[in-house]
């Protein structure tokens, strides 16, 4: 007997899940990193973050995300007036929030890193 | 500053509110602050309105914005706050269409991409449509743009989904584009779709012509792609669209805009009215194409491409007026009108249109189905493609001392499509040359022609030539012109020989200089073999001056003196003589037997006096062919005497008359001058009117006197007959002197030619030497030298040899030809035939006889015809010319024992 293997549509839709579990962890670190250099107001940083599709972020996401990230301490947030309609708040990293994006690139990396050790490994066997 | 609609505010304040209600201790984000969150909201939801450029937001912006915020997953709001689709990035909307998973790539490769991409392919190699109903690609540019339909495709097909968001302006912009091309082919096709539809669903073929429309579709599919991709994250895309659509329409219309100028200019110049039709043709120079001028020229509608009839051109290409049924038709002899009139040039003086794209052309000319509409005709019609000459040798020998010459052109023909062609030229010879000898070769063998009556040589041209056999035709054409046809050339590189006999009286300069005038094409339907040049050997018992730099001197047999070298055609064409030769000029008397008779032909030099004319009208073609000659003339007109009243005649599109009013002569003739030099010289004008003036101004009193210089003028547009009739009745002797500065056929010329009036200015330099030695010669009355040529009984001839030659059969010839010119002024059957019989008998091609080279003996009798014995001709030398010398010089010792004699007697 024969065993079918699963057809495309359901290998992408299992893909799909994956890297929805994937991104969701990712979020905070991609919003510390996107201010890592320098201070945005909020829509800047929303529209550049959802520019990037492969992050899979929603504009909506990341207002709650912000506001929990400035709670815990990681952002900080202030408002500057605008020329046109209302003032427009301005988030940068706090020393917490450096330090904290700074552990996580780290684990980040190392579990690239190890993803690709395994993988070497696998082939070397 | 924005401007918000009462609905668009009341839509806002509800998402609001339902957001405000939505945050609750049970959602997701309980520890967070309410009030916070949607400070946040609004803020990015305003910012979202400015970004996208509205200056009034509706309902449906804000709508649009709450979407793309897609609170739901973690704000319980109500349900009627706009959601971005399960499963979609696009907001609030769904893909246009749904295609099955899996087949969907394939399919959209398959008919998106790849079908444009073939049909536009198949298109420009075959010509399929062109040829059957119009020609949709009939530039580059518009193959360029076909091209960027399945190139645009392919690029937002496969472009990943962060390629599309970083590059979304440039794509929307190509999205645009494409879809306008593919819209406005769809509409072109319209016509043809039901026919195509049919086609598919009968015979399973049909496809191309759907192809813009099936683009269309892909287009659309490939852009909701495209916005559901980009939308949620990027604004203004869609004004970046619309921008690519305008883009696309002015890219189209730039395309076409020079063949849509051309084919309005047409219209305008081949209309009913006087100034529509002047209009048209100053739009024509202005705006017009010339190769779309010249694709009208050479249209010949019918059979897919066939080309069986000749007349009608449905203006071709021309997508606009197809599109709004507006096309009205053009012959292709009133676009070879407006041809010349627009650019100075007869049609068939240029290669023909390359293929469908004109100059930018890569589809190969469709040589297989060009149809010869000039076959057998008396007339050069249109440039063959393929046909070409690809050798001619020029070979002349002088008898300077008789003012003789005898030259033989020899032309080989190549034809490298695969189909039978007919040669056929217009040959310009020298004023007062008749050709006396015309050879065909046939399997490496020349064949000699047989000479009889005009309308039986060319009726047995045209019989031989019907069953696709070897036949050479020459007969005249006007005055100092004949016409050349040769039939088959063979198809695949096949090549044809011909050689063409002539005599030629030589101009002279002065009593010890000739000139040396050559023949040239007027007219061909053939073109030159690249690089071809004439070569040229000329040779002389007097020494030969070379006056073009190509030529090169050398010693040839028995003392003679030799010119050799390779003339291009186009120096060849420009009127300028190439050489000279000198004579002596103690001999006044050159002497021919004429054969089988008791007589010789006595050409003795005499001089008479002539007078100044009173009165010049100088009449100079505003062509484009003299604009590089206005100096030139200017400052020839300068040394103008003071004695002699003139007007300037410019043919322009309206006659320019210089110089008006009065003035003192030096100023008349510095206001001409510079007159000539103002003008725009430009396209192809009509010299008729100016002629009429001319005629005009210089009077019926005989003392008047045209000074006609000009380019080609193939096309009568002012009736010739009032000025022919003006002239012929008056009987004022009036003299057109003829300076042509460009060979080229010119019907004027032709029609004075045969009225007697034109007379041609020797040439012997450049135009300003030649028109400024013309005006001196007008200070006074000056002497002119005459040649005469008369037949007197050998008795009767009073000899004196220190001053008399003798002279080859040439002189016979020339004066054979003599007579039969004086025999057809006088009208009368019996004179024509007797002109008939004479020109026969000496083999000469005249207004009444012609010359055929048939392939065998039963289609000359056939034909009640007689080919000339080949010991017979003429030749380079002449065959007969030591007996000739021996005989003609016994005859004047004769002479001379008989006069001493008498003296001796007396």
């Amino acid at each position: 007997m024969t065993r079918r293997s699963a057809p495309c549509h359901q290998v992408g839709n299992e893909f799909d899940k994956w890297t929805v579990q994937l991104r969701k962890g990712l979020l905070e670190l991609c919003v510390l990193n996107a201010l890592s250099r320098r201070e945005r107001y909020g829509y800047e940083l929303v529209k550049a973050l959802t520019r990037m599709p492969e992050l899979g972020m929603t504009e909506g996401t990341l207002y709650p995300l912000l506001a929990r990230l400035r709670v815990q301490g990681m952002v900080s947030a202030r408002l500057e007036e605008s020329p046109e309609g209302p003032a427009r708040k301005y988030y940068r990293l706090t020393k917490e929030g450096r330090h904290m994006a700074k552990k996580m690139n780290r684990h980040l990396a190392l579990i690239v890193e190890s993803v690709g050790n395994v993988q070497t490994q696998e082939q070397s066997e | 500053m924005m401007e918000w609609t009462k609905s668009a505010r009341d839509e806002y304040e509800r998402c609001c509110e339902s957001l405000q209600a939505g945050i609750t201790p049970e959602s997701k984000y309980a520890e967070l602050d309410p009030e916070e969150l949607l400070e946040d909201i609004r803020r990015h939801v305003y910012e979202d309105l400015v970004a996208s450029g509205a200056q009034t937001i509706t309902q449906e912006h804000v709508r649009q914005a709450f979407a793309r915020l897609d609170v739901h997953d973690w704000c319980a709001v109500e349900a009627s706050v706009p959601r971005r689709e399960a499963g979609t990035q696009s907001p609030g909307r769904s893909p246009w269409i749904k295609l099955p998973v899996g087949c969907a790539p394939t399919i959209f490769i398959v008919f998106g991409i790849l079908l444009p991409a073939l049909t536009l392919l198949v298109e420009l190699n075959s010509g399929m449509c062109a040829d059957e109903f119009f020609d949709p690609i009939p530039t580059v540019w518009h193959a360029l743009l076909v091209a960027t339909v399945p190139v645009g495709c392919a690029l937002l097909f496969f472009s990943p989904s962060s390629l599309k968001l970083r590059l979304h302006k440039p794509y929307a912009v190509l999205l645009g584009l494409i879809g306008i091309v593919a819209a406005f082919y769809t509409l072109l096709f319209m016509p043809v779709l039901p026919m195509a539809f049919f086609g598919l669903a009968l015979f399973g073929i049909g496809l191309m012509p759907l192809s813009p429309a099936i683009s269309v579709i892909a287009i659309m599919l490939v852009g909701d792609r495209f916005f559901r991709d980009v939308e949620p994250h990027v604004t203004g895309t869609l004004r970046r669209l619309w921008g690519g659509v305008a883009l696309g329409f002015l890219a189209l219309l730039l395309a076409r805009s020079t063949s849509t100028l051309t084919n309005i200019g047409l219209r305008m110049a081949t209309s009913d009215t006087v100034e529509s039709r002047a209009e048209g043709i100053v739009f024509l120079r202005r705006f017009g194409n010339e190769e779309a001028i010249l694709q009208n020229c050479y249209f010949e509608p019918g059979f897919g491409g066939l080309g069986i009839r000749e007349g009608r051109n449905t203006a071709r290409g021309s997508l606009e007026e197809l599109l709004l049924g507006t096309v009205t038709p053009i012959t292709s002899s009133e676009a070879r009108d407006v041809y010349y009139r627009v650019t100075g040039r007869p049609f068939n003086d240029v290669p023909p249109p390359e293929g469908y794209l004109g100059a930018q052309g890569w589809r190969a000319p469709k040589t297989w189905g060009e149809f010869d509409r000039g076959f057998g005709l008396d007339q050069v019609s249109r440039r063959l493609r393929g046909l070409e000459l690809a050798e001619s040798l020029l070979d002349v020998k002088l008898e300077p001392d008789a003012a003789v010459g005898y030259l033989e052109w020899t032309l080989e023909f190549k034809n490298s499509v695969p189909r039978e062609r007919e040669a056929r030229a217009l040959i310009d010879l020298p004023s007062g040359a008749v050709v006396s000898r015309v050879t065909l070769w046939i399997d490496g063998e020349e064949r000699e022609a047989a000479f009889g009556g005009r309308e039986q040589t060319r009726n047995a041209y045209r019989a031989v030539v019907r069953r696709r056999l070897d036949p050479l035709l020459v007969t005249t054409a006007g005055q100092d012109h004949v016409l050349v046809q040769c039939f088959p050339v063979p198809p695949d590189g096949g090549r044809m020989k011909i050689r063409i006999g002539l005599t030629v009286p030589l101009p002279l300069h002065s009593g010890e200089t000739i000139g040396v005038p050559l023949p040239v094409f007027s007219e061909r339907n053939f073109g030159l073999a690249e690089g071809l040049t004439h070569s040229l050997w000329v040779e002389s018992s007097a020494p030969l001056e070379d006056l073009c730099g190509d030529l090169e001197a050398r010693a040839g047999a028995s003392g003679r003196h030799v010119l050799r070298g390779f003339v291009s055609d186009q120096r060849l064409n420009d009127g300028r003589p190439l050489m000279r030769g000198s004579r002596r000029q103690e001999v006044l008397t050159a002497v021919a037997q004429l054969e089988g008779e008791q007589s010789l032909v006595v050409q003795t030099l005499g001089q008479e006096d002539v007078a100044p004319p009173r009165r010049v009208a100088l009449v100079v073609d505003g062509s484009v062919a003299m604009g590089e000659y206005a100096a030139a003339i200017g400052d020839a007109l300068l040394a103008l005497p003071d004695s002699i009243e003139f007007v300037l005649l410019i043919a322009g599109d309206t006659l320019v008359e210089e110089p008006l009013g009065e003035a003192q002569p030096a100023a008349r003739r510095e206001q001409g001058s510079a007159a000539l030099l103002d003008f725009v010289f430009e396209g192809g004008r009509d010299c008729v009117p100016a002629l009429v003036r001319a005629f005009d101004y210089a009077g019926d009193d005989g003392e008047g006197e045209i000074l006609w210089l000009h380019g080609p003028q193939p096309f009568e547009f002012e009736p010739i007959g009032p000025l022919i009739q003006h002239y012929v009745r008056a009987d004022c002797g009036t003299i057109v002197r003829d300076v042509s500065v460009k060979a080229g056929p010119n019907v004027v010329a032709l029609e004075l030619g045969a009225a007697g009036v034109l007379r041609p200015l020797i040439r012997r330099g450049e135009l300003e030497f030649d028109l400024t030695s013309l005006f001196d010669s007008w200070k006074g009355t000056t002497q002119r030298l005459v040649l005469k040529r008369e037949q007197i009984p050998n008795l009767s001839l009073r000899i004196d040899p220190t001053d008399t030659v003798s002279a080859s059969e040439h002189l016979v010839r020339l004066w054979v030809y003599d007579e039969v010119k004086r025999l057809l002024a006088v009208p009368g059957d019996d004179n024509r035939e007797q002109a008939t019989a004479l020109a026969a008998k000496h083999a000469l091609v005249t207004p009444v006889t012609g010359a055929v080279v048939l392939e065998s003996k039963e289609q000359y009798e056939g034909a009640g015809l007689q080919p000339v014995d080949p010991s017979e001709v003429p030749s380079v030398p002449e065959p007969e010319m030591i007996l000739l010398v021996v005989g003609v010089l016994s005859l004047l010792l004769f002479s001379l024992w008989q006069r001493r004699r008498k003296g001796m007697t007396a």
